[in-house]
């Protein structure tokens, strides 16, 4: 049973968050933490996790100063937030009126107020969705929902438009660690801090947007569970690009999920190169007709990193679309594995799915594996996957060679190739060479 | 003035002898052809001559300048001034014609603007050589077609010229009005001066052919045929007019 401290602030929680908390933190302790007997924890390394060697996030000063990510670009409007909550609130001057909401303080979740949103029957949904623990919740979606801080609702009200993307930057950082910011002194016997970075992205019917989120750390054995939802109403586009770039002994278990509907356009790209163990769930529920989603992922692991990709395409309703590309490189000792599932409902009729995992393993010692997987209730539809593991080809390296170019570099060369075509697509392009310095520093 | 030296090279593939006893002696500023029938080790040649994995190389040696090359590594041997344009160059998703000369140029000229440098050079030479822009934002020869790739490894040529390139079968794929422009661009190549105004410096060529068309507009200094890994005659120009009336029949025969 997990044995996290008694978190005495809770109390300031309103009343139906304090319940859904209650009931996460019951089912919590039905729930036995994951080993890798399980099936779907078998490629990862959840042996050595003990939930009792964290203790909750401490009250530690605000230091998006000392790790202040210089490479943000312009940005309509910045939220950032610590360990403790909201760091600092631009909303780019309050244009176009998209809104920022602590719901664990400034929200009525029996009655969404009618003056904030356009449908606050679907906010309610939403919410409860999000926040309300069910007996299918994971160990550490429990244990998000139990915990959780500050749950931060975006609002993007009805037909809002805007170029430049809104920034959600988790800034986290343990105040257990010393040293300087490249060179942390961290012993591994000390307890972690845990952390819950959370997200409800609404774009509501006709908005068009970006949304950037940052997870950040300082490099410590902190536990981070982020819950990131992003809900894109009729007809929206909502683009999401996560970057999650944690402190390198930290362990990571993220969630991210989609839900679309008539319409609606859910573009996600997600960029894993941080922490020591990151397993990351990626869904995308596709609900309506005509609703779609690209789910894009690059991932690399050095060193001895583990990343753990799951996905989910679910198609509930017909004439549904999404297309899956996730490309990841190993090298040192780091080991990935991608698990995908596609569904196609009993009814989704004229749906399209593909699913593409690639994979480069730079090293003897590190390896990959991709295990995609199709579950089909319904016969008019086309699904499509493909999946490869391998080293990099020798002649690729022989021609840049005879260009005079070293190992080494026609390796780097090759690599950040594998995922240019990729990070072109990214909503937030302007974070690309941010994305292959640090690549090309691992490799 | 430099010269490349191959001195007696036996290459091996596969367990197989390709090559044995190969002889060649290039000077600055010449052109060489290399011919030969199919599967005669031309390219083996080549790939030999860089230190392919594949190939090993049994015997002889290759110099440049008299300084031995033979056991350098692939890119050590580009840097001692080789340069090949292969036969099928592969494609390499993402890599960008101008991401791979700008880290070619870093190996040597550490300073200066060297982006600007590089994409001045290789819009001015896109445009001499007829090549279409989108080729150079895609990774170098990606969904390019036979003549395109041969184009952009032309390009490549020009923009760091070598002591010595080994073309093999520049002409295959171009078109003809492509196959002017590139042989005149090689051919600019190896009449280029030195800094100082000598004639004579420009880079020496090994070009593999199957036909004499390039060497109207690259007049050959020395013929070579390569039948079965072995060089069996050596002349001038004339030797690939006897090539294309008579075939290889008569050097099949005597060897
Ligand atoms: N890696 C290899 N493994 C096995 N055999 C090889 C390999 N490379 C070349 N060979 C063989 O060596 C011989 C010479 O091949 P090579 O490619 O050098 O011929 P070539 O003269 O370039 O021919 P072409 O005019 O068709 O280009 C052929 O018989 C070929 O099959
Ligand atoms: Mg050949």
């Amino acid at each position: 049973m997990p044995t996290l401290p008694e978190e005495t602030e809770f109390t300031s929680d309103p009343l139906w968050l304090q319940s859904y908390k209650n009931q996460a933190a019951a089912l919590l302790e039905k729930t036995p933490v994951p080993t890798e007997d399980q099936e779907n924890w078998r490629y990862s390394d959840i042996s050595n996790f003990r939930p009792d060697n964290f203790k909750p996030a401490s009250k530690a000063v605000y230091v998006a100063d000392t790790i202040r990510p210089e490479f943000l670009p312009a940005c309509s409007a910045v939220i950032k937030l610590n360990n403790d909550g909201y760091a600092e609130k631009t909303d780019g001057g309050g244009k176009g009126g998209i809104r920022v909401i602590n719901l664990a303080e400034d929200f009525d979740a029996e009655n969404p107020s009618e003056t904030d949103f356009a449908d606050p029957s679907s906010i309610k949904d939403l919410v409860r969705k999000y926040l309300e623990p069910s007996g299918d919740d994971s160990f550490f979606e429990l244990l998000a929902k139990a915990f959780v801080k500050t749950p931060i609702l975006l609002y993007i009200p009805p037909n809002y438009k805007a170029e430049l993307p809104i920034a959600v930057i988790h800034s986290l950082h343990d105040p257990s660690v010393s040293g300087t910011k490249d060179n942390l002194v961290s012993a591994d016997s000390a307890a972690g801090e845990t952390y819950f970075p959370s997200l409800v992205i609404f774009a509501d019917k006709g908005a068009e947007v970006k949304v950037l989120e940052v997870l950040l750390s300082d490099g410590a054995s902190s536990l981070v569970v982020p819950r990131t939802f992003c809900w894109v109403q009729e007809g929206a586009h909502l683009a999401y690009e996560q970057l999650q770039v944690l402190g390198k002994n930290t362990q990571h278990y993220g969630h991210q999920y989609g839900f679309v509907r008539e319409n609606g356009f859910l573009d996600s790209f997600s960029v894993s190169l941080g922490a020591r163990m990151s397993r990351t769930e990626t869904s995308s529920v596709l609900s309506e007709r005509q609703a779609s989603s690209n789910l894009y992922s690059l991932y690399f692991a050095g060193d001895d990193q583990i990343k753990d990709m799951r996905t989910y395409q679910d198609h509930l309703a017909p004439h549904t679309k999404s297309e899956l590309i996730f490309k990841g490189a190993v090298d040192g000792e780091a080991r990935s594995v991608y698990t995908g599932l596609i569904h196609m409902a009993k009814g989704a009729v004229r749906s399209e799915a593909s699913q593409t995992n690639r994979n480069l393993v730079l090293s003897e010692k590190a390896s990959a594996d991709s295990v995609p997987n199709l579950s089909i209730e319904e016969n008019d539809v086309k699904c499509s996957h493909a999946s490869a593991v391998g080293p990099i080809d020798k002649e690729l390296s022989f021609y840049l060679e005879t260009k005079g170019i070293d190992p080494s570099s026609a390796e780097k060369l090759i690599t950040l190739g594998f995922f240019r075509d990729l990070l072109n697509s990214a909503p937030v392009t302007e974070l690309n060479g941010y994305i292959y310095n640090t690549i090309a520093n691992k490799l | 003035m430099s010269e490349l030296q191959i001195i007696d090279l036996g290459v091996e593939t596969s367990g197989k002898q390709v090559l044995s006893g190969v002889n060649l002696r290039v000077k600055s500023g010449e052109v060489h052809v290399l011919m030969g029938p199919n599967g005669a080790g031309k390219t083996t040649f080549a790939n030999a001559l860089f230190g392919h994995y594949r190939y090993k190389v049994t015997s002889g040696q290759i110099l440049i300048d008299g300084k031995d090359i033979t056991d350098l590594s692939t890119f050590e041997k580009a840097r001692a001034g080789l340069a090949f344009l292969m036969q099928e160059p592969p494609e390499i998703p993402g890599v960008t014609v101008e991401n791979i000369l700008l880290t070619a140029l870093g190996a040597t000229r550490p300073s200066g603007n060297r982006e600007t440098y590089m994409s001045e050079k290789v819009s001015a030479l896109a445009a001499k050589l007829d090549i279409n822009s989108a080729l150079l934002e895609r990774g170098v020869n990606t969904d390019a077609s036979g003549g395109e790739k041969k184009r952009l490894e032309a390009l490549q040529l020009c923009c760091l010229p070598p002591k010595f390139a080994v073309l093999d079968e520049l002409d295959s794929g171009l078109d003809v009005d492509a196959l002017k422009k590139v042989s005149t661009a090689v051919k600019d190549l190896v009449d280029a001066k030195s800094p100082t105004g000598k004639a004579g410096a420009g880079m020496g060529v090994i070009v593999v052919t199957h036909y004499n068309r390039v060497l109207e507009y690259l007049p050959a200094d020395k013929v070579h045929l390569l039948i079965d890994g072995k060089i069996v005659e050596t002349g001038d120009a004339s030797l690939v007019d006897q090539v294309e009336a008579k075939g290889y029949g008569p050097w099949l025969a005597g060897s």
